[in-house]
């Protein structure tokens, strides 16, 4: 090692400084959020659990009617809506890859959005999902999710 | 850590003694140059199933991680997806490096925060490592920039300041340990449970091959009783490891052999790629491997005829 105060400028030196302690102390920071985090952003968890999910989605409409999205009276698709590979044919068991509690709360987010991107369907005014999860071979689990009121509609 | 151990001779506190080395080392850097070249493969890998799906994430549901992050239209993110992929490809010829690598570090971090679905631990691994990158001189070896600048008669040299590649070090092995930790302290995990359920649940994907005896112990309990704690140790042995001279080579070997094992048994997208990728970094001889008190190292006399950088 040499003291490099002659090549590099003494602010580049304190910005090594502030940049190299910032990095790790932003790297610890994510691995401690990690455990609290459901999709445990930067928290280097990865295979932690055997998650499996499955969801029954009902759109709600203006009357109080809750209907299934799968019961082929809907003017749209889920997976075409939607689209992101953690929630498509989510009515069917699949692997929670990154945990039950983060794809649950990207289908939180979902329902949200689909409410607000159906303009064809003006009946529907918000959509509710049971969701079964099964926690490394535990008992069956349920959480019933309640999706925001469509805008229009408040 | 012969760091530590020298500072303590010296009667100064370890930390900031270490610190000092840390911040003020410098060696050649020569391989970095390979990492950066194989990393901007890796980014175009990355991209790779963005580029080639019937639609991108903007036409479809999309949410940042949050709210206040503006989230680009169709062709805002087509913008920063193929500035990515242009400057893997940079990258990877070594042309225009630094900001290649930048370029790279910035779309891949963009389009990771702004699609919360799309999160994957590999995805954050890459996005470290770009960072890394982005602050080492990666354009003085394996790179166009080297042909061009020795064309120009100004040959750069290797030698950089070399903090960015012990953070870099530190990132990587605490991916290790951190992952071991947190399942070593889930009774599932620690006794066979986890693997054992995800192997049953999709054994249609044994190759027939195995069909028979192997398969029958692929899928058994017991097996998956003693391959976790395997996992787990291997997993300590690679983070531990990685750091001490003596164990280095059988750690690089062992985290070699791992990433291997996972790339044919599971689906991680550019992790196996970036996991061996990233093992460059352990082959560098830097400040903190060294056994001599600071400032007497072979490595010192050949760092001070060069031209640091950052």
């Amino acid at each position: 090692m040499v003291n490099d105060t002659s090549r590099r400028p003494a602010w580049r030196r304190r910005l090594a400084v502030v940049t190299f302690v910032s990095a790790l102390a932003l790297h610890a920071a994510f691995i401690v959020q990690g455990g609290s985090d459901p999709h445990k952003r930067f928290g280097f968890r990865p295979f932690n659990d055997s998650d499996e999910w499955q969801v029954e989605i009902v759109r709600v409409t203006a009357d109080g009617e809750s209907l299934p999205i799968t019961d082929g009276t809907w003017a749209y698709e889920w997976n075409e809506l939607v689209g992101a590979k953690k929630l498509l044919s989510p009515w069917r068991s699949h692997h929670a890859s990154g945990g039950a509690a983060g794809t649950i709360d990207l289908l939180d987010k979902a329902l949200d959005w689909v409410v607000e991107n159906i303009p064809d369907d003006p009946d529907t005014v918000r959509l509710d999902a049971t969701v079964t999860v099964v926690h490394n071979r535990d008992d069956p689990r349920v959480t019933m999710l309640r999706g925001a009121q469509r805008r229009a509609q408040r | 850590m012969s760091a530590v151990a020298a500072a303590a001779v010296r009667g100064r506190p370890a930390g900031p003694r270490l610190l000092d080395l840390v911040i003020d080392d410098r060696a050649d850097l020569r391989l970095i140059g390979l990492m950066r070249m194989l990393f901007g493969a890796i980014v175009i890998r990355h991209f790779w199933p963005t580029i080639t799906a019937d639609r991108l994430p903007a036409e479809r549901f999309i949410t940042p991680w949050w709210d206040w992050l503006p989230v680009p239209g169709v062709g805002g993110y087509e913008l920063v997806l193929w500035t990515g992929v242009v400057a893997g490809a940079l990258m990877s010829g070594g042309l225009a490096s630094r900001l290649a690598t930048v370029a790279a570090f910035g779309s891949v971090r963009y389009l990771l925060v702004i699609d919360l679905g799309g999160f994957a631990h590999n995805r954050a691994y890459l996005t470290w490592m770009l960072f890394g990158l982005a602050l080492l001189p990666t354009g003085r070896s394996f790179a166009l920039d080297a042909v061009v600048a020795r064309r120009r008669r100004r040959s750069p040299s290797t030698i950089g300041f070399t903090w960015p590649l012990v953070m870099l070090r530190v990132v990587a092995s605490t991916v290790y340990l951190t992952s071991a930790t947190t399942k070593l302290l889930n009774p599932d995990w620690v006794g066979g449970l986890v693997l054992w359920d995800r192997t049953v649940r999709t054994q249609y994907l044994i190759p027939s091959a195995f069909d028979g005896w192997i398969h029958d112990v692929l899928v058994s309990r017991w097996f998956h009783r003693v391959l976790s704690p395997a996992a787990l140790a291997t997993e300590f042995v690679i983070g531990i490891g990685l750091w001490f001279p003596r164990t280095r080579r059988f750690a690089i070997a062992t985290a070699f052999a791992f990433h291997l094992s996972i790339e044919i048994t599971a689906s991680v997208q550019t992790f196996s790629y970036s996991g061996i990728s990233a093992l460059i970094i352990w082959l560098i001889p830097i400040g903190i491997d060294r056994d001599q008190p600071a400032g007497r190292s072979s490595a010192v006399g050949r760092a001070s005829t060069g031209t640091p950088s950052p």
